[in-house]
């Protein structure tokens, strides 16, 4: 078992009326998990990751990750915990400091306990997993630009190689190709590696073509959890809880109504919805 | 998150305090102040009535009083300590005597009493005043040998003049504390570096340009809660790297404050070169005259107050001076 939620309450001031997280139960495999947050600002993603990662802790109900508990006390090791699960914020170009990349990627692996040599290995071997070419890797990381910043930055969580990987809203910022790029990237690696992936996005667009399951936050509750078909075939479940429909489900609504095609599941992606309107084509 | 920050936290309240020309608030803190400071040594008459005038504004500014207590609480030990230097550190007067015993019973209890304040620490408010008063305790139980004989019976002299001294002190303290902290309750940061800049004014005579330092002085005051924020997120994006900046040698821990400093550096310069250029973009020319979207203006009750708090000081320096004998 990977993650696991019970009963989990969060209020940032124990005085506070209102609950950051509100009776959050949910258990995430260690493996082949491709899991999308979706909801609101200010609905809770945030706070959810940052238990998964030890930074923040539950005012009540428990947190195991890999069968170690997330509490706050002084001698919990923490460390362990945040071994096993690595979190990229947004924005993660902020957290690079070091004078070349190499150096910056190999700086999470060592505060685990690696040896440098160990270190340099795990994070030749992310760059190459995430696409940083060679040439860059002995630049300082301030000359790089914000796309390949960011890689670095998640290079620097892959290196430390994380059972179960989050990532805070990765391609926020980034212009479409990049976007692409990254997405692209992330896909290879989960396949490759089996690892479970967490990934905030509001871009309804990456998240009908590359979820596995959905969980949906409003207002502190975990509102949905499930496959994204049944999210998305549900206009009541959309409409409560503020998200948009992908563009191609969209637009495939619009031509349905034309009366232009015709269809039993909702086409979620691009591929889909070209292939329904191909088929609409050829009875012509 | 950072409730614990009362310094130089607004809280909007619609009150006379709030509506008073901050430059007559700053000049009534200053006056203050100094005042507490020329009072004749150990004459509470004349300090008690120097702080009615900050307990006064605490009653009319509407804040709640908790968070006046929230604001004394950080210095509390200090004020202690401070109390207890002078009450030893002055002789003369009567001399009260506090017999102390030490015996086994005595000390186990003693011992006792603050390993269960240290556990149960977590769960009680106001722990300092309640570790303060714990000492108190143990020395006024040590009075008495319990049970078995004391093996060292000695005693604590105390002159009645570092009583009188050290309480003069806590109230001169507590003037300060609270005249500055009303000031910062009931008055907006960029009112302030108005109405310091207005104080400042006379120095462009000479060429000194204090509207930039005025301005730099707020954007420095703005910056603060955000840049806390920054740093708040960097840390955790750190810790998630593995970064404890409580383990690891010497060296180690050097290289993690690195790894703080670096990035925070970095998003200051883009905040400041981000700020700049919008300050531009509104034709923002350093030095240049402007005009004021809030002009100051002193109404009837910022000249009352004015005139009031000047008359007492007067009275003081006279005092002072032995032009006037009264108390």
């Amino acid at each position: 078992m990977g993650i696991n939620f019970q009963n989990v309450d969060f209020k940032y001031a124990k005085k506070a009326s209102k609950k950051q997280l509100d009776n959050i139960n949910l258990s995430i495999d260690a493996q082949n998990e491709f899991i999308f947050i979706v909801g609101h600002t200010g609905s809770g993603k945030s706070t959810l990751v940052q238990h998964m990662n030890a930074l923040l802790f539950p005012t009540s109900g428990k947190i195991k990750i890999f069968d170690l508990n997330v509490v706050r006390k002084k001698k919990t090791p923490l460390k362990p915990i945040r071994k096993h699960v690595g979190l990229v914020f947004q924005f993660p170009e902020y957290q690079v400091f070091e004078t070349t990349v190499l150096d910056d990627i190999m700086f999470g692996p060592k505060n685990f306990g690696q040896t440098k040599e160990q270190a340099r290995s795990q994070a030749l071997e992310a760059a190459k997993l995430i696409g940083i070419s060679d040439d860059l890797l002995e630049r300082s990381p301030f000359t790089l630009s914000g796309g390949q910043m960011r890689k670095v930055a998640i290079a620097g969580i892959l290196a430390v190689n994380p059972d179960i990987l989050i990532l805070d809203e990765p391609t926020v910022g980034l212009d479409p190709k990049t976007k692409d790029e990254l997405m692209q990237l992330l896909v290879d690696i989960q396949q490759k590696t089996n690892k479970t992936i967490i990934m905030i996005s509001h871009d309804m667009n990456i998240v009908s073509a590359f979820a596995k399951r959905i969980l949906v936050m409003h207002q502190g509750k975990l509102v949905f959890d499930g496959h994204k078909d049944d999210l998305f075939a549900s206009h009541e479940l959309l409409d409560l809880y503020n998200l948009d429909l992908p563009t191609s489900a969209s637009l495939a609504i619009q031509l349905k109504k034309a009366g232009l095609i015709n269809y039993d599941k909702l086409p979620l992606t691009k591929e889909e919805l070209l292939e329904l309107i191909l088929k609409e084509g050829s009875y012509e | 998150m950072n409730d614990n920050i009362v310094f130089g936290q607004y809280i909007y309240k619609n009150s006379f305090i709030h509506k008073l020309d901050p430059r007559i608030k700053l000049f009534v803190l200053l006056i203050l102040m100094i005042g507490t400071f020329l009072v004749p040594a150990d004459n509470f008459i004349l300090l008690s009535i120097a702080l009615m005038i900050p307990l006064i504004a605490v009653i009319f500014s509407k804040i709640s009083i908790f968070k006046y207590l929230k604001s004394l609480k950080q210095i509390v030990f200090v004020i202690f300590l401070s109390f207890i230097f002078q009450l030893f550190g002055n002789e003369g007067g009567k001399v009260y005597n506090i017999p102390i015993n030490f015996s086994y019973a005595n000390l186990i209890l003693a011992v006792l009493l603050i390993v269960i304040f240290f556990l149960f620490r977590k769960y009680l408010p106001f722990k300092m005043l309640i570790f303060i008063g714990l000492v108190v305790l143990i020395i006024y139980l040590l009075r008495f040998p319990l049970i078995g004989d004391p093996f060292k019976e000695t005693s604590i002299h105390i002159y009645e003049k570092g009583l009188i001294h050290g309480t003069f002190l806590i109230e001169r303290i507590l003037i300060i504390i609270l005249a500055s902290t009303t000031l910062t309750l009931t008055t907006k940061p960029t009112d302030l570096t108005n109405a310091l800049e207005w104080y400042l004014a006379p120095l462009e005579k000479i060429k000194i340009k204090t509207s930039i330092f005025a301005m730099m002085i707020s954007i420095a005051l703005r910056f603060i809660p955000t840049l806390f924020n920054e740093t708040n997120k960097i840390l955790k994006a750190q810790a998630s790297r593995g970064v404890d900046f409580n383990e690891g040698k010497f060296i180690e821990q050097i290289k993690q404050i690195v790894s703080l400093l670096v990035p925070m550096f970095v998003i200051s310069i883009k905040r400041a070169e981000d700020l700049a250029d919008a300050m531009e973009a509104r034709c923002y020319v350093p030095g240049e005259k402007r005009t004021k979207l809030v002009k100051m203006k002193c109404k009837v009750t910022d000249y009352l107050v004015m005139l009031f708090i000047l008359t007492l000081f007067i009275l003081l320096i006279l005092i002072r001076c032995g032009v006037i004998y009264a108390l």
